[in-house]
């Protein structure tokens, strides 16, 4: 059995293979640390969040926190901008979200009402009454008209309003009904009228002046709105429409649709005009009680005086997204303490003590190199090429004891590398180990020179 | 000993332990295909959810150190730990368990494997058997004992020679290896239990110039903790130390 001493720790001569044992720690004297920042020491007095940047690094020390009192919990508002018009339109939400909704105006609806002509091509010969609707809009469209001959029995004209189904019937008496005879039977009716007058005297024929239900058509809206998340366009018609319309119309919206109400009524009578129109504009004044901005390196939280507690602060800080999520909490306060001012009112102040990672130290064991290379993962390269992995024994040395441990990740045998990563229990996920002075990351592997 | 079934066979001055190393694949609910072993003189099987029985080809009389490592692909709340050794069936457990120590298995990938070193002491009484020369700088000390409680191991449940094991705190052992090093370069334990608990063991403090390591049983849901004494609840190591300070 020999036993021979190699550049890597030991190589040793199997039966039939040959087996390396390569083994090693390293140390570290740090790992990168986080800026952070006390929010009690700039002065405040309730205020005892720490918070840390989200990176570590040095970069972190660059981060500035202000904190301004002028938190509300405000409805963003808008007074729309046509001289007409005195409606003051409010978010129907409160806060700063509402000041992403735009109201425009814009003086393109008809507001037709829809009309049939009883005569004509599939409908009747004698018939020639035009009926309508009895108000502008599209409801009118879902109208139908048929007219049939009666049974004969010297009933005369009826008419009836089917308002389920939309639908009016006129029955008449066949070589006796006239025109006029039906017109006069129109009158009164809720929903359907009489748009122009026909030939009274023009005697209806049992075979001619039949009409299948017939839809009436045509009909179109004077005022009506077209609502997105965060936009409102108000479609009116000029020298028609009526602040009151306008203002029902956003009253009436509901479900995903409510996204604006009316703060303030206008002159319901006074009418819109074309040079009413305006362009998407947007509410105003949108506030909430607890929100930040960042524009780098500056983060500046805006609460109420009074009323934002330390807990919906770092519900904000928790919150920060985008190119924003600079910043979290560190070490979360007594959440039922409430900011005041101006005693928790900081002016940029600094975060500190971020630093840079130490290198890793791979000062015992030989043929092997350990870097960090991302988050709780280290990779070890070997000086050597091998072409089997057979053990992968990797183990945390912890000065003082962690819910973590240290585990083989992914081995490359054309790369020469196999990756170790951290499992921290409590975070249930990887995470750079805290090491302390004289903590260790040991592997211990054997290696084959040929393949299994 | 037939010691020319060690595919890896690293000996002691007494020539009678064997190394043991190897690997296989896990397989989701079916046991590893054998084709996915690395390494000879052994098989494994997939017995239970998260269960696996290493059964060894030859005979020996004790384990002196056992230790299984896992891979995973996807770093998960994952261990792996030592159970049942049975020398009459040639048989050692090992268990895959998650966080709260329940069996889990783990799906088959490439970079899913289980490996593991075993000191075997053979049939041949030997007084010297597990530390190992690798090089001339080099020792490979393999072994395990007993934890007892709050008291320190007993000197029976010592398996595998040049160490002693005292107990120095809760959960806390110290090795006091019989040499001391120039540098001790590698140090990892392991946990063996007789059932599925959310322990393991940890490395400590170490002192190459007084040859010493502490090794520390962790209950992941408690922290330090002390195991009783039970002849499947051994803790077991694996220690590399440097003789001298220069390399060859």
């Amino acid at each position: 059995m020999a036993i021979l001493q190699s550049d890597g720790v030991a190589e040793v001569q199997g039966y039939g293979y040959g087996l390396t044992v390569c083994s090693g720690s390293a140390s570290q004297a740090d790992v990168a640390r986080k800026a952070f920042l006390d929010c009690s020491v700039p002065g405040a007095a309730t205020f005892d969040t720490v918070l840390e940047a989200k990176t570590a690094g040095t970069a972190g020390n660059s981060l500035r926190l202000t904190t301004v009192a002028d938190g509300a919990t405000v409805k963003a508002y808008l007074d729309l901008p046509g001289a007409s018009i005195n409606t003051v339109l409010e978010a129907h939400t409160a806060g700063r979200a509402g000041n992403s909704i735009t109201v425009a105006a814009v003086n393109d609806a008809t507001g037709v009402v829809a009309s049939l002509a009883c005569n004509g091509t599939g409908k009747t010969t004698g018939l020639n009454t035009v009926l309508e609707y009895a108000t502008f809009g599209t409801a009118g469209n879902a109208w139908k008209v048929a007219v049939e001959p009666g049974s004969g029995g010297g009933e005369g004209v009826n008419v009836f309003e089917d308002a389920v189904n939309k639908v009016l019937t006129i029955m008449y008496e066949t070589a006796v009904s006239t025109v006029a005879n039906v017109e006069a039977a129109l009158a009164g009716l809720t929903y359907i009228a009489i748009k122009t007058t026909g030939t009274g005297a023009t005697v209806l024929a049992a075979a001619t002046d039949r009409m299948p239900a017939t839809s009436l058509a045509g009909g179109t809206e004077q005022q009506y709105l077209v609502v997105t998340p965060t936009t409102l366009v108000i479609h009116y018609k000029a020298t028609a429409t009526t602040i009151t319309q306008v203002e029902a119309l956003i009253t009436a919206l509901a479900g995903g649709d409510d996204i604006v109400d009316v703060k303030t009524g206008g002159t319901g009578a006074t009418i819109w005009a074309s040079g009413d129109a305006f362009a998407a504009t947007p509410l105003a004044s949108g506030n909430d009680p607890c929100w930040a901005s960042y524009s780098a390196p500056l983060m500046t939280v805006h609460y109420a005086d009074g009323v934002t507690t330390v807990g919906a602060f770092e519900a904000v800080i928790a919150a920060l997204s985008g190119v924003s999520d600079v910043i979290d909490v560190k070490t979360t306060g007594t959440p039922a303490n409430v900011l005041g001012a101006p005693a928790d009112t900081i002016a940029a102040a600094a975060f500190a003590s971020g630093t840079a990672a130490a290198a890793i130290s791979t000062d015992q064991g030989v043929g092997a190199t350990l870097t960090h290379t991302g988050t709780g993962e280290y990779t070890l390269t070997l000086k050597d090429k091998f072409a089997d992995l057979i053990v992968d024994g990797a183990g945390l040395n912890l000065g003082s004891l962690s819910d973590q441990k240290l585990a083989a990740k992914a081995w490359s045998g054309s790369a020469k590398t196999i990756s170790f990563a951290v499992w921290d229990w409590s975070g249930a996920a990887v995470a750079d180990p805290v090491l302390d002075s004289g903590d260790r990351l040991n592997w211990f592997l054997v290696l084959s020179n040929a393949s299994y | 000993m037939d010691r020319n079934a060690f595919p890896f066979n690293l000996v002691d001055q007494s020539k009678e332990v064997g190394l043991f190393v190897g690997n296989f694949a896990t397989n989701g609910t079916s046991s590893p295909a054998s084709a996915s072993n690395k390494g000879k003189g052994w098989t494994v099987a997939r017995t239970s959810q998260g269960l696996f029985t290493v059964t060894f080809a030859n005979k020996f009389l004790r384990v002196n150190a056992f230790i299984p490592f896992l891979r995973l692909a996807t770093p998960v709340a994952r261990f792996v730990q030592t159970g049942l050794i049975v020398t009459a069936s040639k048989t050692v457990q090992i268990r895959l368990l998650d966080a709260s120590g329940a069996v889990q298995d783990a799906a088959a990938a490439t970079n899913n494997r289980i490996s593991f070193i075993a000191a075997l002491k053979g049939p041949d009484n030997c007084p010297l058997q597990g530390v190992f020369h690798l090089g001339h700088k080099r020792l490979l000390v393999m072994g395990s004992f007993g934890p007892n409680s709050t008291s320190s191991p007993l000197a029976a449940s010592h398996y595998g020679n040049g160490f002693t094991a005292v107990r120095t705190g809760t959960g806390a052992h110290r090795l006091d290896f019989s040499s001391t090093f120039n540098t001790l370069e590698c140090f990892i334990p392991s946990l063996q239990l007789d059932s599925a608990t959310d322990r393991y063991a940890v490395g400590g403090a170490l002192s190459a110039s007084a040859g010493t390591a502490v090794v520390t049983t962790y209950d992941i849901s408690a922290g330090a903790t002390d195991v009783t004494a039970d002849a499947n609840r051994r803790i077991h190591f694996l220690a590399i130390g440097r003789l001298t300070g220069t390399e060859a």
